[in-house]
């Protein structure tokens, strides 16, 4: 099956150009600044294993056997060097990869994992020298003639013509007949109805990509890159290669239709500011995701990441942004919380357990997937909204995480398993924190005025939550007032990712501007200031004339001034 | 004549105010922040906050003025061209003069705007990256100071591996504050390759660093925002003083050395 069969007329054609050139029509692929890939001649098996041990093996292990003293910590695992099977290749499923392939991996890292990007640590020539000695690692699949990646790099040709708008609506016809949603949703959310259960080639939990998450997208999100990716599959995972069951016009639609799915990379990547300014509404609040009254409001995107500041420390943050938007009017306030999520995790082993539950650790770290698999039914979905109790008495906030030892924090969680099991209703909790000794406390029962809603559509959570603004329990919840702005911060917890207790991921402090909106007379006093700003001014110009008149002019006039000028 | 000549030099005067001014202004918004990029202590800079830039404007103005006023010849040509701007003749105003007079109430109702409906503003939150190191931690010395060569590889190795596994999420695997965690972190993790950080201070400031924690920072270095753990909960001494280690050689940094007194 290898190499003897020429698929496309344009492959051989192809491959002549690319024996001659490789580096330059990968760079070209990749949008890579690279110089020409050194001969292996020219190459030194001693600098790179010392790059190697310095820098590389304590994730991908001494051997290259990816076991390393860190990769117990890490998911996705460090990659086995000795197997020679890698993801991210310009050549065909099953093949290895060509240096140049290694080359891009190495330069940009991979977002969202563990391995950085080298381009600033590792010059040009040391990146060559390292991948050579990785070779090694599976020297005797390298070294074979018969495995010569250079003789089995994917065609890539050019994108069919037509406008984009045609590509990309035809490549939702190819998502569509090639049941790519079985796996990664309708959306392109990672949720599809396979999703669940998937491993990779060492057994290990798997997901599909998110495709509404450009920045972690590992093989990049140009129609090229895509494209490729369609072609060569992801070897190791159960991403398989499509080279032989949809022609290459489709794999070309497909490129551009998943391209098109791709938010805005950098602004997804750092997320909006830290001002989530709320909208003030005559009426009353929507007690549904889906009702219009959200539409007048901002949406702010909040960054999240794991906490890792206590034990037990979650490197492994299932949920990296969460939307936020907020109405209030006279008497309440309403969050709307959104988030991606592939699997609603509605169910949990015992609820009353997993409030407490990922609050001590035996170890610094957690071990991830105890059971080789991911924990459905354990623990449940849940976020959380975090507001220090005494915001306006002192500059000096709460730490981040669940506030200090007399410096307390409010929280306002919602919890998928108590709406499914016993409705929305019983959903919400107001809790107090005093720092991580102990987890959050209930407030007592006639102190917990929120009330909220979940639902989750197509891989995504919707949850709203509301409050009296002042709760006049005469007990000491915390107290909203608009003219200042109230720090607050946010929790999410991904119960199949194995979340609960501190393994969560969480935002820093950002800050709600209760905003009012102005009154009208604010606008006529503005109007009144010009207008005796304007009748100081005509005052100024009569006594100026009076003093010329008089003869005790002092300038010549600003007329001049300009002339002279 | 002489009239003229007076005039283009009251010109000179006032215009050399406005330009002094605006320099100045300059100077505090753009070059100062850059100063400590160009001086290598920083590697992003780090703008003047608000209010000192008001104090030192206002400080700018009262001199300028003070200046001016002092000679009263200097006095009448500076003011010349203020009040020009209000001499209006009988057959109305030039139309740039026009112009000037109709912007002026603008910008005071602009002015009155700003004020009155203030926009959203994110905190000013002024922050103390090298907070004072506490005597408690100054007297403290790096025990494997004096190691030879072939020993101080073993522990750096030794350390290189406690950072991957307790550091690098947060501040990289080159130490270059690029760690997957820091993404979601509003006060990013520290880059020790940037030379304004670990490379200014003594060891056993990182070693307080690393101990301590977020929890050890004084108010002024807004401990809240900080995801740094304390350390010596986990770890000991020897551990801690190998992290520190690892760090300059991950950063490519030396420590500073301790200023001892001469007896």
């Amino acid at each position: 099956m290898r190499r003897c069969t020429v698929k496309y007329p344009g492959f051989a054609l192809l491959l002549g150009l690319l024996v001659t050139a490789p580096t330059q029509v990968v760079a070209q692929w990749y949008d890579l600044n690279v110089s020409e890939r050194p001969s292996s001649d020219n190459l030194d098996l001693e600098i790179g294993r010392d790059i190697y041990q310095e820098s590389c093996w304590f994730c991908h292990g001494e051997d290259g056997d990816g076991d390393g003293p860190i990769s117990p910590y890490l998911f996705p695992r460090p990659r086995d060097f000795t197997m020679g099977s890698y993801k991210l290749r310009t050549t065909q499923s099953g093949e290895l990869p060509l240096d140049e392939d290694l080359f891009r991996t190495i330069t940009l890292g991979i977002d969202g994992t563990a391995m950085p990007g080298w381009e600033p640590h590792l010059t040009e020539e040391e990146r060559w020298q390292v991948i050579n000695y990785i070779k090694g690692f599976a020297s005797d699949l390298f070294e074979d003639e018969f495995f010569d990646p250079y003789q089995a790099i994917v065609a890539i040709g050019n994108p069919p013509n037509g406008s984009e708008a045609d590509l990309v609506a035809a490549g939702k016809i190819v998502y569509d007949e090639n049941k790519c949603w079985e796996c990664h949703g309708d959306f392109g959310r990672g949720n599809g109805e396979r999703a669940s259960g998937l491993t990779d080639d060492w057994n290990l939990p798997i997901m599909p990509a998110n495709l509404n998450v450009g920045w972690k997208i590992k093989g990049g999100i140009s129609p090229e890159e895509l494209y490729l990716r369609f072609s060569t599959g992801l070897d190791g995972t159960p991403m398989p290669s499509y080279e032989a069951t949809v022609s290459e016009e489709e794999r070309w639609q497909l490129a551009y239709y998943v391209a098109s799915l791709v938010g805005d990379v950098e602004s997804d990547r750092s997320g909006d500011g830290v001002i989530i300014k709320a909208h003030k509404v005559p009426g009353s609040l929507p007690t549904k995701s889906t009702d219009s009254e959200w539409d007048a409001a901002q949406e702010i995107r909040v960054p999240l990441t794991g906490q890792a500041t206590y034990a037990p420390r979650w490197q492994i943050p299932a949920v990296t942004d969460i939307a936020v938007k907020v109405l209030f009017n006279e008497d309440e306030i309403a969050f709307r919380l959104a988030w991606d999520d592939r699997f609603a995790d509605t169910t949990s082993a015992d609820s009353v357990l997993v409030l407490a539950e990922g609050w001590t650790a035996d170890d610094t770290y957690p071990v991830l997937f105890p059971d080789g698999q991911r924990m459905r039914g354990y623990f449940s979905d849940a976020v959380e909204v975090m507001i220090p109790v005494r915001y306006e008495d002192s500059p000096i906030l709460p730490h981040f995480v669940y506030g200090n030892p007399g410096n307390p924090v409010d929280l306002w969680r919602w919890q998928a398993d108590w709406q499914y099991k016993y409705g929305s209703n019983e959903s919400m909790f107001e809790l107090r924190a005093n720092g991580v000794e102990s987890p959050p406390k209930l407030h007592d029962i006639e102190s917990q005025k929120i009330t909220g809603d979940g639902a989750w559509v197509d891989g995504r959570w919707t949850v709203v939550i509301r409050r009296p603004l002042n709760t006049n329990t005469g007990n000491d919840e915390v107290q909203l007032h608009s003219g200042s702005l109230i720090p607050l911060a946010f929790h999410v917890w991904e119960g199949n990712n194995g979340e609960t207790g501190l393994k969560m991921s969480l935002s820093s402090w950002t800050f709600l501007d209760l905003h009012e909106p102005t009154e009208i007379s604010i606008y006529l006093v503005i109007i009144l200031i010009i207008l005796i700003a304007a009748l100081l001014e005509f005052k100024i110009i009569l006594w100026v004339r009076h003093r010329a008149v008089s003869g005790k002019s002092v300038g010549e006039g600003f007329s001049s001034m300009i002339n002279k000028g | 004549m002489v009239n003229e000549k007076e005039t283009s030099k009251g010109i000179g005067v006032f215009m050399v105010t406005v330009i002094t001014l605006i320099a100045v202004y300059i100077g505090l918004q753009f070059g100062i922040p850059w100063l400590a990029v160009l001086a290598g202590l920083s590697q992003t800079p780090a703008p003047l906050p608000g209010f000192a830039l008001g104090i030192y404007m206002a400080c700018a103005l009262a001199g300028t003025l003070f200046y001016m006023s002092s000679e009263e010849e200097r006095w009448r040509s500076f003011l010349s061209p203020i009040i020009g701007l209000f001499d209006v003749s009988s057959s109305g105003p030039g139309r740039t003069q026009l112009l000037v007079l109709i912007l002026i109430p603008l910008t005071v109702g602009w002015a009155a705007w700003r004020i009155l409906i203030p926009g959203s503003q994110t905190p000013t939150v002024i922050r103390v990256q090298h907070p004072g190191l506490p005597e408690k931690f100054a007297e403290i010395d790096n025990p494997y100071a004096g190691v030879s060569k072939e020993e101080r590889e073993v522990l750096e190795r030794e350390g290189v591996v406690l950072f991957q596994k307790n550091c690098r999420p947060c501040h990289g695997t080159m130490a270059d504050g690029e760690g997957p965690l820091a993404r979601g972190q509003r006060l990013r993790p520290v880059d020790f390759t940037d030379p304004g950080t670990i490379a200014t201070v003594v060891e056993s400031y990182p070693f307080w660093r690393i101990s301590e924690g977020a929890a050890g920072l004084p108010s002024i270095a807004t401990p809240w925002n900080s995801a740094m753990p304390s350390w010596s909960e986990e770890l000991n001494d020897e551990d801690i003083w190998r992290i520190v280690m690892a760090a300059y050689r991950l950063s490519g940094t030396e420590p500073r050395l301790p200023e001892k007194l001469e007896p």
